[in-house]
């Protein structure tokens, strides 16, 4: 190398470590923003969950049809995550840590969210206010986390389960009736005055009854929630039916000299099939 | 060098593009958040996004096929409040949440119901007759006991096991059991025994395509399909080598040397069908012909006035069954019918014309019996050529045996 090119090479070394220099700080922390820190005295959470969820967060405005009125677009994260007054976690009130106001909350079951929480939580209507053990009225109305619920206005729009096309206080249209899970004899620990409950939710007829029950017995997902977001979100589902194509009726014929009758004892069906249904 | 320099910037832009699209974190099922808006009137929620197969079979259907899933499935006739997410309010389901598994006489019951198909037509389902009716109507339809013991079944809802059999490509398999055979012996056209024997077991299975939502036209409802052993018993028999075979249940056939095809009446015997026909027309209409005679008659008018149908059927109880009559031959034949037993006009004697024998059978002998006593000699292959005439034609002493369905073999001495 002459001594020319080396000049030019040191010169611009000296230039790019002077730039260096400039505008970087004299020590470097291993991520840059780490101790710009989030203020969590103000009511409700002060944390935006979509920085780290922003698929989650995508696929609430995927839901283009209606997008008004899409299920639970316009909702923050805290109201399903950070659920509180509505009877979840069978009856126990979960304690999340908190720095509203002047004091804090540490977390008991969790810190910052739920994950596993229900839609029946929230569907199934039933909590008159106070959990277990307590006499602490814990009603939602109460949780800063709710304190936008209402109607939130153009352009917003209908912002939770209070605002159009669902007003006001008789909200208990939102109830996930049908499958006899609301009825007041099926989730005793969720309830708290004589009468609280909705005993005509007694599912008998729901053809899909047995798909939520075992919903609730399978632990992929909390409760029946396997079942829910099969239905009523546009998660890919694939469904391996086993179906009978028949089914053997034992016909017998009874009889005396003087009298008979036809009659049949017992109906098994059988000849199943698997068949495969995926739906997009 | 200069390649796997060009190589690791390579790697280096990818997996920047990589950090830089993706998310940090994901959820457990992709699309659980995009929830699907249910606030329009109907049903927003497409059932054949999981029941496509459902949704193809009905496609295939003769009947039905005009029909939505929410029409029988939501159908609001019922009393059953279902879940709604409609327009300004919602309703919370009671007894059920997104749909139902109707009994089929839940339109079909009562008087029938209007319900509107997939053109925004309002059509009517008819109420299917007799077992619209209280009790499922008349003790005379002969698959009355069949939609009791499908009601209290509960392999589906309501009676739907029996509607399934018949109407739709559902296979089905029948284990049959009853009697093997009976003996009787006859003097002066009077019993002096009769017993009943053994046990026959029947198993009888009508292959279909196994869809229970691919509802068949009335008209292509097989009843052979169930009752193979009757179409066994009228169609093969007891193979009778030189002689006729033993073929029962009706007097399909006839001694080909010694009995015309016509009969007293004076017109072309109405059971009989040629050796060569027999596969084929013994058949459901075959079986309408004595089993639902109103039935066989509006369908063919010819043979009604030939065979004088209308007042065959003023005889019978057919006008109040769903399908198929239980009856005896004395329906038709007992005394004082339209078809009452006349003496055969080739023979000498009387027979048994004119007498109680019909209606006693009838009156003091199971139904399941009755058929095979009176085949005991009606049965071609028994015709006896060489035991005189007179004693079946005039004297009425007789000792049989005859073999239940399908094989149908008898001995009449």
């Amino acid at each position: 190398m002459g001594d020319t090119k080396l000049l030019k090479l040191m010169l611009l070394a000296m230039g790019l470590v002077g730039v260096v220099l400039i505008v970087m700080p004299q020590t470097v922390s291993l991520f840059a923003g780490e101790h710009t820190w989030y203020n969590l005295s103000g009511g409700g959470n002060d944390l935006p969950c979509e920085k780290c969820h922003g698929d989650i967060a995508a696929e609430y405005q995927e839901a283009t049809a209606h997008p008004k009125l899409a299920p639970h677009k316009t909702y923050p994260c805290t109201h399903c995550h950070r659920i509180s007054g509505f009877g979840e976690n069978n009856g126990t009130q979960i304690i999340y840590a908190s720095g509203d106001g002047t004091g804090s909350t540490p977390g008991n079951q969790t810190h910052a969210a739920v994950a596993t929480l229900s839609c029946m939580d929230c569907h199934d209507m039933n909590f008159y206010g106070k959990p277990l053990n307590t006499s602490t009225m814990v009603h939602h109305y109460f949780n800063p986390e709710y304190a936008t619920c209402g109607w939130g206005g153009y352009p917003d729009g209908p912002r939770n389960c209070h605002a159009p096309p669902r007003c006001g206080w008789g909200i208990y249209i939102i109830r996930a009736g049908g499958f006899g899970l609301t009825d007041y004899a099926n989730r005793s620990g969720y309830y708290h005055k004589p009468g609280v409950g909705w005993p005509e939710d007694t599912g008998e007829k729901a053809a899909h009854k047995q798909f939520v029950l075992d919903a609730i017995n399978d632990s992929l997902m909390n409760d029946a929630d396997e079942a829910c977001i099969a239905c009523h979100t546009e998660k890919q589902v694939r469904m391996e039916f086993n179906v009978s194509t028949g089914a053997i009726f034992t016909v017998n014929n009874s009889y005396t000299q003087t009298s008979s009758y036809w009659s049949v004892s017992d109906i098994t069906p059988t000849n199943y099939t698997t068949y495969v249904e995926v739906k997009n | 060098m200069k390649k796997e320099i060009l190589l690791i910037v390579f790697l280096i832009a990818v997996t920047s593009v990589i950090l830089y699209t993706s998310t940090n974190t994901v959820s457990l099922f992709a699309g659980q958040h995009t929830f699907t808006a249910i606030s329009d009137s109907e049903n927003q929620i497409d059932c054949t996004a999981c029941h496509s197969r459902m949704n193809s079979e009905l496609s295939n259907s003769s009947i039905h096929d005009d029909l939505s899933c929410e029409a029988c499935h939501r159908y609001n006739g019922t009393g059953i409040t279902f879940a709604s997410g409609d327009t300004a309010g919602s309703t919370p389901g009671n007894e059920s949440h997104a749909a139902y598994t109707p009994r089929c006489l839940d339109c079909h019951g009562g008087s029938g119901t209007w319900i509107e198909n997939t053109t925004g037509s309002v059509i009517f389902a008819p109420p299917a007759k007799a077992f619209n009716e209280s009790g499922y109507g008349s003790d005379y339809s002969a698959h009355k006991r069949f939609v009791l013991d499908a009601n209290a079944s509960d392999t589906s809802p309501g009676e739907n096991e029996a509607c399934l059999a018949c109407h739709t490509d559902y296979t089905v398999s029948l284990s049959y059991s009853y009697f093997w055979n009976i003996d009787y012996t006859l003097s002066s056209w009077s019993f002096t025994s009769f017993s009943y024997n053994g046990t026959r077991n029947s198993d009888i299975k009508w292959s279909k395509y196994g869809a229970k939502h691919e509802f068949v036209s009335l008209n292509s409802i097989d009843c052979t399909g169930c009752h193979k052993n009757i179409y066994d018993a009228l169609v093969n028999g007891t193979d009778g080598g030189s002689n006729e075979d033993y073929l029962t249940h009706a007097p399909v056939e006839i001694d080909a040397s010694r009995w015309d095809t016509d009969n007293s009446w004076g017109h072309y015997r109405y059971h009989y069908i040629p050796s060569a026909n027999r596969a084929t027309w013994v058949n459901s209409t075959y079986c309408l012909k004595c089993h639902n005679v109103i039935g066989y008659a509006d369908e063919h008018p010819s043979d009604n006035t030939t065979y004088s149908l209308g007042n065959v059927a003023a005889d019978t109880n057919s006008s109040s069954v769903h399908a198929a009559e239980a009856l005896t031959c004395a329906t038709c034949h007992g005394s004082g019918k339209t078809k009452a037993v006349i003496d055969d006009n080739q023979e000498p004697g009387n027979g048994h014309s004119g007498s109680s024998f019909v209606d006693n059978i009838a009156s003091n002998y199971a139904r399941t019996f009755n058929g095979d006593i009176c085949m005991g000699c009606h049965e071609a292959a028994i015709h006896p050529h060489s035991m005189g005439c007179g004693r079946c034609h005039s004297k009425g002493n007789v000792n049989v045996t005859i073999e239940s369905e399908p094989s149908g073999y008898c001995t009449n001495n």
